[in-house]
């Protein structure tokens, strides 16, 4: 091998060696892009087809066409040579010397031509592909902004500052005995625009919103959300309950590393923020057990309430549902804090319940659910009918009485009276006018009408051509010329 | 083999031509494009073919050529009536010692560089005697062959604009030819110069810069040493591809080709933008061909071996703005690569 075919081949395997490494970095800046990209997706709850199938192309075409680009650039020895001739602006001579230095008895002139090389070649050095260049830049740009860009921060701001409200629908016309703790949830699924499955609209249940947020507790809610026939227990046992104050039953509901999974660190940051607040819903519902011991009336619906707090707790802590989660915190800080108003006066009782008042405390929960169940059922058809039919707005086109019902127009007697008269119409007029206004024609003529006469008409005799003209008399002056032009011969032959 | 061996260095050609293009540009005022690809055809071993409106100086620039390079010049002003003997020669009946016996008396074209001027005013017989010399470098005449003393050089002139009594030249003839070099006009300040120069007592005159004793010489082993120049096959396929993109006939030829052309470039074509390319590149100081070169003598060489089709000529297309159209993708993709 000769000093040239040496000197490419050490430069081409340095060439190859950047090319991979900027080839990787591409790589794995895209792959992180995409990856990325995939997780928003999943959080902004859109399908599974979008958040997964999507990414997960583009990484195939992403990486198909680095394999393309790195094809094209991977050098040879010959196209190591032609690269350095364009880089080094030496025209030609590497790609002519790589040609040549192959021969056993190379011509004259290419040891001057090697010779020129290595003199150019010492002063220039080739350019190697940058790792860190404009694509990389924009790549790590790219991938900071998709971490750390504005939905990151409207989760967290959702978490520490709930978001003012949403207004509210009018509620409907039969609206339950106890509205409260409903009119807590309802504004939850209303306001619950990242939940479009079709199993909000018409199981609005606390576990269509777990299902709709797509986490891993979804096919049991789901099951039940379409038949809400289901009993109560089944919906108790994938749902958050009272019974969440035993230890035991605070599994899908309070403990965070069974719901959220680990691939998605919002769910995490959630389900920890979640599990902050354990002691104070453990006081809530050791409270709703006091007051059941009590056994006041009001228990049902505070029960229901500290329900609602703990379904309006794990529903927010699903970090889809974003403006839900402030109004659910909001119930759920009222409910604790009434049941917590309510405990202190009893003092001891929850550290005195028996084994007797907690069968009886279940039995309780038990028909309280029934009696929710069969609450959600009754709101589940109202919703369902409202939104069936539009609200009829006066002065549109969903007002019924917008236009009178239309009237068959007797149109062959011609009776019916024109709605609008004029005033012309009812003037008295001083002369009668037969062939004008509305009315039979009278038969008369106006005598300013053109009569007709009647004439006779013959040929004439004379021809309707006319006689040839006379020709122009001769002036006498000019007689005696044309006498002398007409004895010379015709005008004709004279006329130059 | 190294440089030493060689008798003609390329430094030494180069600076020669330098001195040889320094010369002329004493009497030719301006035309350096046209004084440097007649001395490139030259050492290249071609002839050229000067165009150009009388008055621009060709004729004086043949035999100025001649004359800095220490060669023999005759001139040939082609007329009709011009006969292929007058230029080849004839035999002539000669009484030598009692003896009457033909000789050969020669004609002009037994020189090292010949002048035909105005080439298109001789009849085509008379044109196609130079095919003969300017190919092979022989004449034959009555079945006897000459050998014209090298190296032979052709420098023929034609007026574009007056087609009265002229006979163009044949495709054959123009083909010989290594580069068709269009005459322009001088600039303003190249035309103060010439009068400035020619109007006075003193005219410039040019002296040889290679001595006469050893130009013959020297001139064969500079046109040896342009054959030496080293050329990559990519450069050589990039003539190919030029050359054959003129083929209106073939397969994958271009739209303006097939429109705007009759016939393409021959393999002369390519033998002459070869070589062409090889004496630029020595003349720039390399040893090696380069994608510039083959460019900057695309145009002598190519375009007056194209012909014309009638839409081209109704569209007041010439050659070179055809082969421009051509060869531009081309050029364009060579130096993006």
């Amino acid at each position: 091998m000769s000093e040239l075919e040496a000197f490419l081949d050490h430069v081409a395997a340095r060439y190859r060696r950047a090319l991979l490494i900027k080839t990787g970095l591409l790589a794995g800046l895209s792959l992180g892009v995409l990856g990325v990209l995939a997780w928003r997706l999943q959080v902004a709850g859109g399908a599974t087809v979008w958040s997964v199938g999507v990414p997960a192309a583009l990484a195939v075409g992403v990486i198909a066409g680095l394999a393309w680009w790195m094809r094209r650039r991977w050098m040879s020895r010959e196209g190591t040579a032609a690269y350095l001739d364009r880089t080094l602006d030496l025209q030609q001579r590497l790609i002519t010397a790589a040609e040549y230095s192959r021969m056993t008895s190379p011509p004259a002139l290419y040891s001057v031509l090697a010779q020129e090389i290595t003199q150019r070649c010492s002063t220039r050095h080739p350019r190697f592909p940058k790792p860190l260049d404009h694509t990389t830049g924009i790549l790590l740009v790219a991938l900071l902004l998709f971490l750390f860009w504005p939905h990151q921060g409207a989760i967290r701001r959702s978490l520490i500052q709930p978001p003012e409200e949403p207004p509210t629908a009018p509620t409907p016309a039969e609206t339950p005995p106890d509205p409260q703790p409903e009119d807590a949830s309802q504004p939850q699924d209303r306001a619950s625009p990242q939940a479009p499955s079709s199993g909000s609209k018409q199981a609005p249940s606390p576990s269509t919103s777990t299902q709709d947020q797509g986490q891993g507790a979804t096919s049991s809610g789901a099951g039940q959300s379409g038949k809400p026939e289901a009993s109560p227990s089944q919906s108790s046992s994938s749902s958050s309950t009272p019974q969440g104050s035993s230890p035991d039953g605070q599994s899908s509901a309070e403990n965070p590393e069974a719901t959220a999974s680990p691939s998605n660190p919002q769910d995490a940051a959630s389900a920890k923020a979640a599990s902050g607040k354990n002691p104070q819903r453990r006081e809530t519902s050791q409270a709703s057990a006091a007051n059941q011991e009590a056994g006041a009336d009001g228990q049902s619906s505070k029960a229901r309430r500290a329900k609602g707090s703990q379904k309006d707790q794990r529903s927010g802590s699903s970090p889809g549902s974003t403006q839900g989660a402030g109004s659910e915190r909001n119930a759920s800080m009222a409910a604790s804090q009434q049941a917590a108003a309510q405990a202190q006066p009893s003092g001891q009782g929850t550290s005195g319940t028996s084994a007797g008042n907690q069968e009886a405390m279940k039995g309780e929960i038990q028909r309280l659910l029934k009696e929710v169940s069969g609450e959600l059922q009754q709101l589940q058809t109202q919703l369902a009918a409202a939104q069936r039919q539009p609200d009829p707005k006066a002065g549109t086109s969903t007002d019924p009485e917008l236009y009178e019902s239309p009237a068959a127009e007797d149109r062959a007697g011609g009776t019916q009276k024109v709605p609008i008269i004029l005033p012309t119409d009812t003037a008295a007029t001083k002369t009668p006018r037969p062939s004008a206004g509305v009315g039979r024609p009278s038969g008369e003529v106006s005598p300013a009408t053109p009569q007709m006469t009647s004439e006779e008409a013959s040929l004439t005799d004379r021809p309707a051509e006319e006689t040839p003209s006379a020709r122009q008399p001769i002036p006498p002056e000019y007689r005696s010329v044309f006498d002398r032009l007409q004895r010379e011969g015709p005008l004709s032959e004279q006329t130059p | 083999m190294t440089q030493q061996h060689l008798t003609v260095p390329p430094e030494e050609f180069r600076k020669t031509f330098a001195a040889l293009s320094e010369e002329l540009h004493r009497v030719i005022v301006g035309q350096a494009e046209v004084i440097e690809r007649l001395l490139i055809a030259f050492f290249a071993g071609g002839h050229v073919l000067l165009e150009g409106v009388p008055g621009l100086g060709k004729t004086l620039l043949a035999k100025s050529v001649a004359h800095t390079l220490g060669l023999s010049f005759k001139r040939i002003q082609c007329t009709p009536d011009l006969m292929p003997a007058d230029i080849l020669g004839t035999q002539l009946v000669v009484e030598r010692e009692g003896r009457k016996q033909f000789e050969f008396a020669k004609g002009p074209i037994f020189t090292q560089v010949l002048l035909a001027d105005e080439i298109n005013r001789a009849t085509p017989k008379t044109q196609s005697a130079l095919l003969e010399a300017m190919e092979e470098h022989q004449v034959t005449v009555s079945g006897t062959t000459f050998r014209l003393e090298e190296p032979f050089f052709v420098m023929a002139t034609q007026n574009p604009i007056e087609m009265e009594g002229t006979f163009p030249l044949p495709e054959a003839q123009l083909d010989r030819f290594l580069f068709k070099i269009l005459v322009d006009y001088p600039s303003a300040e190249e035309l103060s110069q010439i009068l400035r120069q020619t109007t006075v007592v003193d005219i410039a005159a040019v002296h040889p810069v290679v001595p006469t004793e050893r130009a013959h010489a020297w001139i064969l082993n500079a046109r040896r040493l342009v054959r030496e120049v080293l050329v990559a096959s990519a450069v050589e396929e990039y003539v190919v591809r030029l050359v054959t993109s003129t083929r209106p006939s073939d397969n994958g030829a271009e739209n303006a080709a097939k429109r705007f052309l009759r016939y393409g470039a021959s393999p002369r074509g390519a033998q002459a933008m070869l070589m062409g390319a090889k004496v630029r590149a020595l003349i720039h100081g390399r040893i090696h061909v380069s994608f510039e070169d083959v460019d900057r003598v695309l145009l002598p060489a190519l375009n007056h071996r194209v012909v014309l089709s009638f839409e081209a000529e109704a569209d007041r297309r010439t050659a070179t703005d055809i082969l421009t159209e051509l060869t531009e993708p081309l050029r364009t993709t060579v130096t993006n690569t």
